[in-house]
């Protein structure tokens, strides 16, 4: 295996995890939706303005959060390629968010990360043109 | 409780309020594999990163969607109030596939409500009318469904089924006992 310059990411090992093959792929069989439908509401409910909405409402924001965690992926997923790597990382979401001017919303949600001695490093720099 | 959801947090424990690990997971696997790339590696920080956006999106979607049925004097968030909230944030795109995604959920749930009537219909016929006293509610609410569905289409039908939907379940799980 080519070693690559890794930065220190806890690797989830996929493989261990049971598979349980689902003939649904997953998907809720009345709602079609594969995030949880409760939890969904449990969060829309939890903003402190919000008092009554419809379950269709609810269905709405679960499946259109589904389809932008999609479309992340694919953008992460171009990002992952240009890097020729087989891994999906941080940094490809960061990129996927950086790139998608509607995930402006996400704000500090998912930030580039530096790393540590390149700041220290731009610390550096600037000290010295003092 | 405030202390101890950031404990949980802190210690990278989930919170109930969080969406599933595993869910998320799901999501991207399916996805790869539609892009045809099945056996990429997920890194623990990108699905971390993928739940917390998720988090925020459901959140930012309610607030946007609440302003827009606040806007329109109504009490009720409905399915076009979400429609005109991806609208203003930028999420257009998504507008006519979700559509298809609505028409779709509101043709199972009509289903959904039939079926329940017919059942609640065979259940008196078999009991006769003391036994299902609390049926009588039920199917009051199954026949308003079916003249609504019938009349107006599926956007008042949705608006009043949450909490009808949750009687009706209120009211199966005590015939159930």
């Amino acid at each position: 295996m080519a070693a690559e310059p890794q930065l220190e990411v806890a690797v989830d090992d996929e493989h261990a995890e049971p598979e349980v093959a689902s003939p649904s792929g997953g998907k809720d069989k009345e709602s079609g939706l594969v995030l949880p439908l409760a939890r969904v509401k449990k969060l829309i409910k939890s903003e402190p303005d919000v008092k009554v909405v419809s379950s269709e409402a609810i269905f709405l924001i679960g499946r259109a959060v589904e389809l932008i965690l999609d479309e992340m992926v694919a953008r992460a997923h171009a990002s992952m390629s240009r890097d020729a790597r087989k891994a999906l990382l941080y940094k490809d979401i960061a990129n996927a968010v950086q790139g998608w001017e509607a995930l402006d919303i996400l704000g500090d949600a998912v930030p580039q990360k530096v790393l540590a001695s390149t700041l220290m490093q731009q610390q550096k720099d600037k000290e010295r043109q003092k | 409780m405030a202390e101890a959801a950031a404990a949980a947090s802190a210690s990278g424990a989930q919170l109930d309020t969080d969406l599933p690990k595993a869910v998320i997971k799901r999501i991207v696997k399916t996805k790869l594999e539609a892009l045809g790339e099945g056996n990429i590696q997920l890194h623990k920080d990108a699905t971390l990163a993928l739940a917390e956006s998720a988090k925020v999106l459901i959140n930012f979607l309610t607030v946007t969607s609440n302003d827009i049925c606040k806007e329109k004097k109504r009490q009720t968030i409905s399915a076009d109030d979400v429609l005109q909230a991806l609208e203003d944030l930028d999420f257009t795109d998504l507008v006519a596939p979700l559509q298809v995604a609505l028409d779709a959920y509101r043709q199972a749930t009509k289903e959904k409500t039939k079926k329940r009537a017919e059942a609640n219909k065979k259940r008196k016929e078999r009991e006769g009318p003391e036994a299902t006293a609390g049926g009588e509610g039920g199917d009051a609410a199954a026949g308003q469904d079916q003249q609504r569905g019938a009349a107006g289409g599926g956007g008042e039908a949705g608006e009043e089924e949450e909490e009808e939907q949750q009687q009706q379940q209120e009211e199966d799980e005590a015939m159930d006992e």
